[in-house]
């Protein structure tokens, strides 16, 4: 009966105005969410506003090359006043130094296993916060005898791909290829160690075999002969585009991966964008909710006769009050309803060329649309917390 | 039930002259079971007076009890339990809703405490010589008519007190004294007081004369 008093003062096209405008705002919400869980696989283990991490080496000359060979010249490496001139500039946040390893090291797995398979080899290492992939293994102390290793995936990729199907081995996954132990022997400066070792993790970003820097400042001093120069620096930046960056390491003819600084640039341009669709749904749906309240206070107002008189009968705020939980649930429920159909039509358009990039993405739509009910509610219930306030007051 | 005022004025009041008033500024109980005639000219605050005794208004000075708990600690929860158990109005501006019927505008105030059957309301309508005008909008009824449909409803309560502003301005002689006669009975059953304003002259007899 409230409601049939109310209602002479109700514009339908009003209605109709405020579910249109929350009904963009809010698909719009839901379909960015959609887009920002989906793509978020695709940067694995890292955080999608991080810096961009570029590693630099120099470039290697023929000249260069041959006079290595006849023993004579130095190996291209960066003095410490090009560390500090590279430092110093505003956009790099911060770098490291590649440390090499100055010892001779070998690893030979045991008995049987993989055949005996033996390799020499040789070590990097770089400050931890620079790799994208550490596991709680990545730890070492003086008094360990087990070193994790970090491989470049490439190699996996490399052996899977070439290696293993053109010599008909058996194809290795990350997962196996971590769980193979085998034994690490370093000599040097007259003495021997072993080691135990295991693979923990392969990178995408760093292309080179990498242990603790912890290993490595304690194993270069004892059995290291000499002090290796720097060849590879790895650089962050906040920004990999940046046009100053580029010619910097152009005119200093330092080699660097452009591929890598591709996919940073496209990165950047996707977060960028995404970022900027949420903003807009979120602009959106502000205004949205504020033409959701304006029409409701308008309704208020026109009706606030009709209100004192219902008051002074003997009404509570907590009965008038109901016709206007009626609007804003039939709103929010429409508005939601509705959303679904843009939000499925898109999702379904996008998602055949996703399948392509990452095979295996789940889709979790009740937890997107669970946010989104929340979203919806709490809106919703703004609205009628400030009409009850208005309502108590007249 | 008793209404007891303490010195009350309202501020708009405070500066005339109040000697041969009998509730400004003075202390006066109303009874339950009694019926109050207030009758004096416009300006004086007859409506005021009402509008205070039913918690509408809070510009004056001094205090009134209902009961024994006095207006300044009365919350708006408390008078609108009040307005639906133990005061009734029929304001002198009636407050009908226009787009509600005769019957509906009845009904939605009994709706609030379910006091009356449809029955019981029906036989008011008919006492009223409003039976046959109870489906048409309240907006479209003459005002003698609304008055009618106003007393109805504030009748469609429990309550201990009755205030009629100016009830039966626009009503004949006739129709006053069945309106009267409603009332009373009506107040008789649930042992209630009857506070009556009119501009004077008035011929409907009550217990109690007072002069504003």
């Amino acid at each position: 009966m409230i409601w049939k008093i109310l209602k002479s003062e109700f514009k339908q096209w009003q209605l109709i105005g405020v579910i249109t405008v929350m009904l963009l705002g809010f698909s719009i919400i839901l379909l960015s969410a959609r887009f920002y869980s989906d793509i978020r696989p695709m940067f694995k283990g890292s955080d999608l506003w991080q810096h961009e991490h570029i590693i630099i080496s120099k470039k290697i000359s023929q000249q260069n090359t041959a006079s290595q060979f006849l023993g004579k010249g130095e190996k291209p490496s960066f003095s410490k006043e090009e560390i500090e001139a590279l430092e110093a500039k505003p956009f790099i946040k911060s770098l490291a130094v590649f440390t090499s390893s100055s010892f001779q090291a070998s690893a030979h797995t045991d008995g049987n296993l993989l055949g005996g398979f033996y390799t020499e080899l040789f070590f990097e290492s770089v400050p931890s916060k620079y790799i994208d992939l550490k596991g709680e293994n990545w730890a070492w102390t003086s008094e360990s005898d087990f070193i994790p290793i970090i491989l470049p995936k490439s190699y996996l990729n490399l052996y899977n791909f070439g290696f293993a199907t053109s010599q008909n081995l058996p194809q290795i996954t990350e997962k196996a290829a971590s769980s193979i132990p085998f034994r690490i022997q370093i000599r040097g400066n007259r003495k021997i160690k072993n080691y135990e070792a295991r693979i923990v993790g392969f990178s995408d970003r760093l292309n080179t075999i990498l242990v603790p820097q912890e290993f490595l400042d304690y194993a270069n001093p004892k059995y290291g002969t000499k002090v290796v120069p720097v060849s590879r620096i790895v650089l962050l930046t906040p920004d990999p585009s940046d046009p100053e960056l580029l010619d910097y390491i152009e005119t200093k003819q330092y080699d660097y991966n452009k591929e890598q600084l591709n996919n940073g640039k496209a990165r950047m341009l996707l977060n960028t964008a995404t970022a900027i669709v949420i903003i807009t749904g979120l602009i959106i749906s502000a205004l949205a909710l504020w033409l959701f309240i304006l029409s409701s206070q308008l309704l208020l107002q026109r009706n606030r006769h009709k209100i004192e008189k219902l008051k002074a009968l003997g009404f509570s705020t907590t009965q008038i009050v109901k016709p206007f939980v009626r609007i804003s649930i039939f709103v929010s429920a429409a508005v939601f309803l509705l959303s679904l159909i843009p939000y499925f039509i898109v999702t379904a358009a996008y998602r055949k060329a996703l399948q392509t990039l990452l095979p295996d993405a789940t889709v979790n739509h009740i937890l997107i649309l669970l946010i989104g009910f929340i979203f919806i509610a709490t809106l919703s219930a703004f609205n009628l917390l400030i009409i009850r306030k208005k309502l108590s007051r007249i | 039930m008793q209404i007891r005022l303490k010195q009350i004025i309202p501020f708009p009041l405070q500066d005339m002259n109040h000697e041969n008033s009998a509730i400004w500024e003075r202390d006066f109980s109303f009874e339950s079971r009694k019926s109050y005639g207030i009758s004096a000219p416009s300006g004086t605050g007859k409506t005021s007076l009402i509008s205070i005794l039913y918690g509408l208004r809070k510009d004056f000075h001094g205090s009134f009890l209902i009961d024994e708990t006095a207006s300044e600690f009365m919350s708006t929860s408390d008078w609108i339990i009040i307005r639906r158990t133990k005061i009734s109005l029929c304001p002198q501006g009636l407050w009908l809703f226009d787009d509600l019927s005769a019957l509906e505008n009845i009904q939605l105030k009994n709706a609030l405490t379910l006091q009356k059957s449809e029955d019981e309301i029906q036989n008011m309508l008919q006492k009223a010589g409003m039976a046959a005008h109870q489906h048409k909008k309240a907006g479209i009824l003459s005002y003698g008519q609304k008055q009618r449909i106003a007393i109805i409803r504030a009748l469609s309560q429990p309550f201990k007190f009755i205030l009629l502003d100016e009830a039966f301005s626009h009503l004949d002689e006739e129709n006053k004294l069945k309106m009267w006669e409603l009332i009373q009975t009506e107040a008789k059953q649930q042992s209630a007081g009857i506070i009556l304003t009119s501009l004077g002259g008035e011929t409907l007899h009550s217990d109690i004369s007072i002069s504003l």
